[in-house]
């Protein structure tokens, strides 16, 4: 999974700042390299990478962490400052994933005096620490050592870096005709993206062999239903590569080729579907095609062992719950979307310890209106034990109500305050709410957004609503990072405890995201599975990006 | 027979200077121990003494941790507490606070799995931390009317129509004299001296309707003896300074000296006054501990063990996760296995648990839940000198196959050597 966060992180740092036109590149890959990003104009990728706060980004990935790392941070933008200008052509990045983390190399094309000597003294005399030692030569490249700065070295045509002196191996294949197992899919991704701006070519083969993400989309039935699709996508790729143009509005696309069929069991639907009504205020919406009714009859095959008591229990629960009627019926009659809708939360009369956005679950459903009342009644139990469990934790106990919008009837529940300080558990802005709309089961963390879920669903026809096929997610930046602003110190902690990062570190990747997202006006994710291959495209629309100007 | 608790007048080089820092805390940088090498015994022992002046954005850093720890108990998560604790231990710039505070949470163990309060259990890591330098009594009287305490050992109903021995037990046998320096009768009277030691609202309250105020006798002191009394009767008895000199040494020492150095070290703590700063000023600085036949062998537990790679190596790792390796290595603080803490040395290494900690150790080098900060690009033969001495003690030469230093550290700490310390 690291990996993958390694991945999303490096390409989002890197996509909206590269400024380029398309241009052949006239290099070759190495065989064994993992991850390959082609840009046609480095200087701008670079100067904008080293000027940027995105590249705070990258604390939490082994590479970028690399990077910004005083001392390497420090080499990089020497060595560019001293190699600036004399780049003329096309220019890669590769990375090799290994055992210690990652390698990367750097290559471009050079027309200045290859001899080394100019760079190299131009280096020495920026730091001592970087002080250069000749280390010969091999397969026509001259190399220069250069303490912890890395390596350099140069031929007649091209420019060499790497941050790490293993990667040589690596590198010299640059100039080695007969391990050139990446040229194929490189021919092959460059058909699709002749007017990008950029290529990213990834061995996802190689890069989820250790079997990581397999492992994290099956821990729990929960994250079978969520993630399974997408990790079949991954885990079935032999390669992908993604490519994307560069404006206002920034397209990205990417592919990844499957090695053979995916699971028939389970995968992702492609049905095209009629989009929800947005709500006031959304941040976001998340749409999934889920046949619900299948994972239930499935659910002994796809869940793991470890996993199964926990469901059984969950289905015993809710028959419990449902008096009668058997769980097992309900979920036959349960559709395939699944929307997920968020909103920011308004603080309350207390502020609020975390202040998580609003959010609620919007599934499609056949229930008879029979079956509708005893699922409210079921809420209305699990609201009692819950209860009863609050007086052995010494919590506040719930309080249930109900409101009328549009005709309909919507449950809830809210803490009651503490009689000793008067506080409400507002700690997760918690009015846990249910109702029946248009078919619909609209299950949401807040009274007021299931009130305006059942407004939006009711003063709409959903017949004239837009059909949209594969749209998985839309997202707002600045609601998001306004989120991230006012979860801020929470945010800190949670990554303090999870990577064991100082708190100066963990505020700066923090404020990094948050700066990021508040730049993104509007992401759209879209999803298409084919026989043989998966796209995803993904439309960024920025505000005041300043590429490559710092 | 020599003094073994007399000044230590060997040489305090680099090597004394590591196996310092090892015990007192959790291990150091290579560039911390040729700090202290160079100071001498006398600077050292200061600075790991806690007089010395610290940098704020470490001071800092700690304290923010400390109060993260209190968050995370209210909020009731039980992973993320053990997690801030390990953090702040790897964080601290005071580790000999940090260590005594685990060895005192071991010798009071109280378990959450039976008190379920973790706020309590915090407070009662702070009291550790708090008080476990200072003097023996003050601790011993804090944590017997500590909350969490009082919860697991079932002092909190303890009154006079239905005395509760167990607390009075635990007092006697695990904190203060041992096995067999009492009788059945003492425990019986010492209940009753403890009957109205109560808690309302989660603190400690003495309820004096519930006291039994009749005469006591407990280990020959008679009267109208209380709570406190009964503490103050039970350090009066020299075995006290003796039971607590050779869980001392078995901490420090990794074993139990003969008898005759166990009086020593006794007769030490009962000159400071069982104030515990005082006496590890003289116990650090002796011969004995500097002893050859106590300098290797001991084995590290499993949260000596993972704090102390990552202070070695200035390394990084996911709090949440350390808590979780500490537990599959057979250690999950604030839940100790019973009232006797945990088993120590060879108990701690079994086929179970030392897959756990080679897991650890590769997880660490491959940089899998945290960066590590040693990273370098060429790695010398000078640097990894210098990462074999502060893992293990002594220069390894590593297999060729390792190119950088983060492998290397992991060659290192896989071998049996760095499971000492």
């Amino acid at each position: 999974m690291r990996k993958l966060l390694f991945l999303c992180t490096a390409f989002l740092a890197v996509v909206p700042l590269v400024a380029a036109s398309a241009q052949q590149p006239s290099h070759k890959i190495p065989g064994d390299c993992q991850l390959y990003l082609e840009v046609s104009h480095p200087r701008e990728l670079v100067r904008s990478v080293l000027g940027s706060n995105l590249i705070a980004v990258g604390r939490s990935t082994n590479l970028l962490a690399a990077f910004t790392q005083e001392k390497g941070f420090q080499a990089i933008t020497k060595i560019w400052q001293t190699i600036e200008g004399k780049l003329t052509g096309p220019a890669s990045i590769g990375v090799r994933f290994g055992v210690a983390g990652p390698s990367v190399f750097f290559c471009g094309a050079y027309s200045g005096n290859p001899d080394l000597k100019e760079i190299a003294q131009a280096i020495a005399s920026l730091d001592e620490t970087f002080r250069p030692t000749d280390r010969g030569t091999q397969k026509g490249i001259r190399w220069l050592a250069l303490g912890k700065a890395g390596i350099l070295g140069v031929d007649k045509e091209f420019l060499y870096w790497s941050e790490r002196p293993s990667s040589l191996r690596e590198v010299s294949r640059l100039k080695d005709e007969n391990s050139m197992g990446n040229q194929r899919r490189y021919l092959l991704a460059q058909k699709e993206s002749r007017q990008a701006d950029f290529l990213v070519l990834v061995d996802t083969e190689e890069l989820l062999k250790d079997g990581e993400l397999d492992e994290d989309g099956r821990k729990n039935a929960f994250e079978i239903l969520l993630l399974k699709g997408f990790i079949d996508d991954l885990t079935h790729a032999k390669f992908g590569y993604a490519w994307g143009t560069l404006g206002d509005v920034i397209k990205l696309r990417a592919r990844l080729v499957n090695k053979k069929p995916r699971s028939k069991s389970w995968q992702l639907l492609d049905r095209s579907h009629k989009a929800l009504p947005s709500v006031p205020n959304q941040s976001a919406e998340f749409h999934l095609e889920r046949d619900l009714a299948a994972f239930w009859r499935q659910r002994i095959d796809l869940v793991p062992e470890s996993g199964r008591p926990g469901l059984a229990q969950f289905a015993q629960t809710m028959n419990i719950f449902l008096a009668g009627f058997p769980f097992s019926d309900l979920m036959e009659k349960t559709g395939r979307g699944i929307d997920i809708v968020v909103r920011e939360s308004v603080a309350g009369d207390s502020p609020p310890d975390m202040l998580l956005p609003e959010f609620a679950l919007v599934l499609d459903t056949t229930f008879s209106s029979r079956e509708k009342e005893r699922f409210m009644v079921a809420y209305q139990t699990a609201i009692g034990v819950i209860n009863a469990d609050a007086g052995e934790k010494r919590r506040q106990p719930m309080l249930q109500g109900s409101l009328q919008v549009d005709g309909i009837h919507i449950l809830t529940a809210r803490f009651l305050a503490d009689p000793n300080t008067g506080k409400r558990e507002t700690e997760y802005n918690f009015t846990p709410s249910l109702a029946f709309a248009k078919d619909k089961l609209i299950l949401s963390s807040s009274s007021k957004l299931a009130a305006d879920v059942v407004h939006a669903l009711q003063s709409s026809n959903l017949e004239d609503q837009k059909l949209r096929q594969g749209d998985r997610l839309s997202m707002s930046g600045p609601a998001v990072a306004r989120m991230f602003k006012l979860n801020r110190d929470n945010m800190i902690e949670a990554r303090v405890l999870s990577e064991g990062e100082d708190e100066d570190e963990s505020a700066a990747f923090v404020d990094a995201v948050t700066s990021l997202a508040a730049t993104i006006r509007t992401l759209r994710i879209n999803h298409v599975s084919l026989p043989k291959s998966t796209v995803w495209d993904l439309y960024i629309k920025t505000d005041s990006l300043d590429r490559g100007k710092k | 027979m020599r003094d073994m608790m007399r000044p230590y007048t060997g040489t305090f080089g680099m090597k004394e200077a590591r196996h310092l820092l090892c015990r007192a805390g959790f291990g150091a940088t290579y560039s911390e121990v040729t700090a202290h090498a160079k100071l001498g015994l006398r600077d050292s022992l200061a600075l790991v003494l806690g007089s010395g002046v610290i940098e704020d954005s470490r001071y800092r850093n700690w304290q923010h941790k400390r109060a993260m720890s209190a968050r995370v108990a209210i909020r009731g998560e039980i992973e993320a507490l053990q997690g801030a604790w390990l953090l702040s231990a790897v964080a601290s710039p005071f580790p000999l606070q940090e260590k005594m505070a685990l060895f005192w949470h071991d010798h009071f163990a109280t378990a959450n799995a039976k008190v379920d309060d973790l706020v309590a259990m915090n407070n009662q890591m702070s009291l550790f931390l708090h008080k476990g330098l200072g003097r023996f009594r003050e601790l011993l009287g804090a944590v017997a009317k500590d909350p969490a305490m009082l919860v697991f050992l079932d002092g909190s109903k303890n009154s006079k129509e239905n005395p509760n021995e167990n607390f009075a037990r635990e007092v006697m046998e695990l904190f203060t004299l041992g096995i067999g320096h009492y009788q059945e009768r003492d425990i019986k009277e010492a209940a009753r001296a403890f009957t109205g030691w109560q808690l309302a609202s989660g603190q400690f309250r003495f309820v004096k309707n519930a006291h039994d105020s009749g005469s006591k006798s407990v280990l020959g002191s008679k009267g109208n003896l209380g709570g406190d009394d009964v503490l103050d009767v039970c350090l009066s008895q020299k075995h006290n300074a003796e039971f607590l000199a050779a869980k001392l040494c078995r901490f420090y020492l990794g074993k139990v000296p003969p008898r005759q150095q166990i009086i020593e070290v006794a007769e030490a703590l009962r000159q400071e006054k069982l104030h515990m700063r005082k006496f590890l000023a003289r116990f650090f600085a002796s011969e004995l501990f500097f002893d050859s036949a106590y300098r290797i062998g001991r084995i590290k537990s499993p949260v000596e063990f993972v704090v102390s790679a990552l202070r070695s190596l200035d390394a990084k790792f996911s709090a949440t996760q350390l808590a979780k390796r500490c537990r599959a290595m057979g250690q999950e603080l604030f839940n100790p296995p019973g009232v006797a803490g945990w088993p120590e040395g060879r108990d701690w290494i079994n086929s179970a648990t030392i897959a756990a900690r080679y897991r650890f150790v590769t997880d660490l080098a491959k940089g899998k839940d945290g960066i590590l900060k040693v990273r370098s690009k060429l790695p010398e033969r000078t640097q990894l000198d210098e990462l074999s001495f502060v893992l293990l003690g002594m220069k390894v030469k590593p297999p060729r196959r390792f190119d950088a230093l983060i492998e290397n550290a992991g060659f290192f700490l896989a071998q049996p050597e760095a499971q000492l310390g």
